[in-house]
């Protein structure tokens, strides 16, 4: 570390602070570093801004997001939780376990945190209070289970990390999956031994097959994606194209919940969504580019080397450091920018990068609602009204799940890598 | 009167992006999808849609800017806004005024950009289009998140 770096650093952070978009606050800390300390004109910056996103990679981050909202419009995330809640309800907790499997399966379409914070969230934390679930454990379950929608594939941040690493997307995709399951099933049972024995109101009779039969073509979606990827019948955006396709078709026609007029909307709102997203990329690209300018991944890298020489110990930093991180900044800058700086280092400690990838995306999926700085705090705190002690409290046992799972994989990598290893990917 | 101006703006604005946005993201749908079809059936496979769809990601991304900013969905970090409510106004006016160098520094720099490509008359390899015309989306966002902000400071004080 030497001065030059702690000014672009305080740059930066004093640039986010200041509520610029992140997208700029990258640009701006590369700017200031490129034009005080290297003498490259601005123009090289706004063409690295424009070549990033000349990158036909970058087109599954459109085609999955218009996927999850062309769902979300029409009512096939509404079935896909009917099904879910038929599936568990009658059990002591199974509400709460409602809540955590619609999460999961939001989130294997939709891939944004915040957005299935607001969307399930929204409505899952007033129904379960009514139904007389403790307040503390609805806000709880309710700030922490959209990090499934992160970890389980389609993750945004996953794709993002196979382009910076060359990583198979599709063997990163699989290895999403047990951390999701284990996840999920975890929370059902701290549910079920915590209301065991205790008369709930909301365990309604749902017919299974009924609820099945409804929603049989949205849980084709799904299948459709990962069948298709994992077959090796479609490429990982082949898979999203096809998928928005299907899933237009069964809400116009099937459902029959969109109409053609909603179909420009939902197309809009997908376009604004990715562009938050794609400019994000843009920014860390710049921003990278001037950290390899300036060799800082080298130099951090020669320091850690230096000081840190066992992988247990290399993987607990990293494990704490991306924790903390993940608390201040979005997933996708930090996989962007953390991503190049880890990556050289993993040959020495001979950890596999695809397992890498794994850790860094559930680690930072898990600073959204780490306290006293995770995102999803303070959006379920806004629901409650209660203030972020309340809310920190209250999310403890699910955060310890979450760790624990996090843990258990970066510590047995033939676990974590099992199913892409199985599927041929790895 | 500067409202209505305003108003107006914002209309035209509105209207360029959501049209253009839309079919730009159903045209590329379209055409990835046809290739998928194509490959399986007839095992051919669409030379165009490739960069058709690269063109397509640099518009939405750069043109969804706009929209992004006049919704204020960019992402941000709020972790200190939410413990100081109290300095939201302040943060918001010198984010505003960041955002306003940023778009300046984007038509400036990315109309230098365009000028070097039409002297130097670059163009894709397939479907030969000019890159300077590519090139003008970098100038047009700044345009456009220039115009939206601008909307955003003096909109809030007329109300």
């Amino acid at each position: 570390m030497n001065i030059t770096d702690l000014i672009i650093l305080a740059v930066l952070l004093f640039c986010m602070a200041a509520y610029i978009p992140v997208f700029m606050a990258l640009f701006f800390a590369a700017l200031v570093g490129f034009l005080f300390f290297t003498g490259i004109s601005v123009q090289f910056l706004a063409q690295t801004l424009f070549r990033s996103l000349d990158n036909f990679a970058l087109v599954v981050v459109l085609f999955f997001v218009l996927c999850g909202n062309i769902m979300n419009r029409g009512s096939t995330v509404q079935k896909l939780t009917n099904f879910a809640d038929a599936l568990v309800s009658w059990l002591p907790g199974g509400l709460g376990m409602t809540g955590v499997i619609a999460c999961g399966l939001f989130g294997a379409i939709s891939g944004s945190t915040v957005a299935t914070v607001i969307a399930i969230g929204g409505f899952m934390i007033p129904a379960l209070i009514k139904n007389g679930y403790d307040k503390k454990y609805a806000v709880g379950l309710m700030a922490s289970s959209p990090n499934l929608g992160v970890i389980i594939p389609p993750s945004i941040s996953m794709i993002l990390y196979s382009m910076i690493s060359n990583v198979s997307l599709e063997g990163l995709f699989l290895t999403g999956f047990l951390p999701g399951v284990l996840i999920t099933l975890l929370v059902c049972i701290y549910s079920f031994f915590l209301y065991k024995g205790k008369e709930m109101k909301g365990a309604k009779k749902i017919n299974l097959l009924k609820s099945f039969k409804d929603g049989f073509f949205a849980f084709m979606l799904p299948i459709i994606i990962f069948g298709g990827i994992f077959s090796g019948m479609f490429t990982a955006n082949e898979a999203a194209v096809v998928a928005c396709v299907y899933a237009l078709f069964i809400e116009l026609f099937i459902h029959k919940s969109m109409k053609i007029r909603d179909v420009k909307k939902v197309m809009v709102d997908s376009a604004e969504m990715s562009a938050v997203l794609l400019l994000i990329v843009a920014g860390a690209t710049c921003f990278g580019r001037y950290l390899i300018f300036e060799n800082v991944p080298g130099r951090i890298a020669d320091i850690i080397l230096s000081t840190i020489h066992s992988p247990f110990v290399f993987l607990l930093s990293v494990n704490i450091l991306l924790l903390f991180i993940g608390m201040f900044m979005d997933i996708i800058s930090a996989t962007l920018i953390l991503g190049p700086v880890f990556l050289p280092m993993l040959t020495v400690f001979n950890i596999d990068p695809m397992h890498f990838g794994l850790i860094m995306t559930i680690n930072l999926a898990i600073g959204y609602c780490t306290p006293p700085m995770g995102v999803s705090l303070f959006i379920t705190g806004a629901i409650v009204e209660k203030d972020i002690v309340y809310v920190s409290k209250s999310v403890f046992p699910f955060l310890l799940i979450q760790i624990l799972v996090l843990l258990f994989l970066t510590y047995n990598p033939k676990i974590a890598l099992f199913l892409p290893r199985l599927m041929g990917f790895f | 009167m500067f409202n209505t101006t305003l108003k107006k703006i914002d209309k035209v604005l509105t209207f360029f992006e959501e049209w253009t946005l839309f079919i730009t993201v159903f045209v590329s749908l379209f055409a990835l999808f046809l290739n998928v079809i194509l490959r399986y059936t007839i095992n051919y496979s669409l030379a165009w849609s490739e960069e058709l769809v690269r063109l397509v990601i640099i518009y939405t991304t750069l043109i969804g800017a706009g929209v992004a900013i006049k919704n204020k969905s960019m992402i941000k970090i709020d972790a200190l806004v939410q413990f100081f409510p109290k300095i939201r106004k302040p943060l918001e006016i010198f984010s505003n005024i960041a955002t306003l160098v940023f778009a300046v520094l984007m038509m400036f720099y990315g109309f230098k950009m365009v000028m070097q490509m039409v002297t130097t008359h670059q163009k894709t390899i397939i479907m030969q289009i000019p890159l300077s015309f590519l090139y003008f989306f970098v100038p047009l966002m700044g345009f456009l998140i220039f115009m939206r902000t601008i909307h955003i400071i003096f909109w809030r004080e007329q109300n």
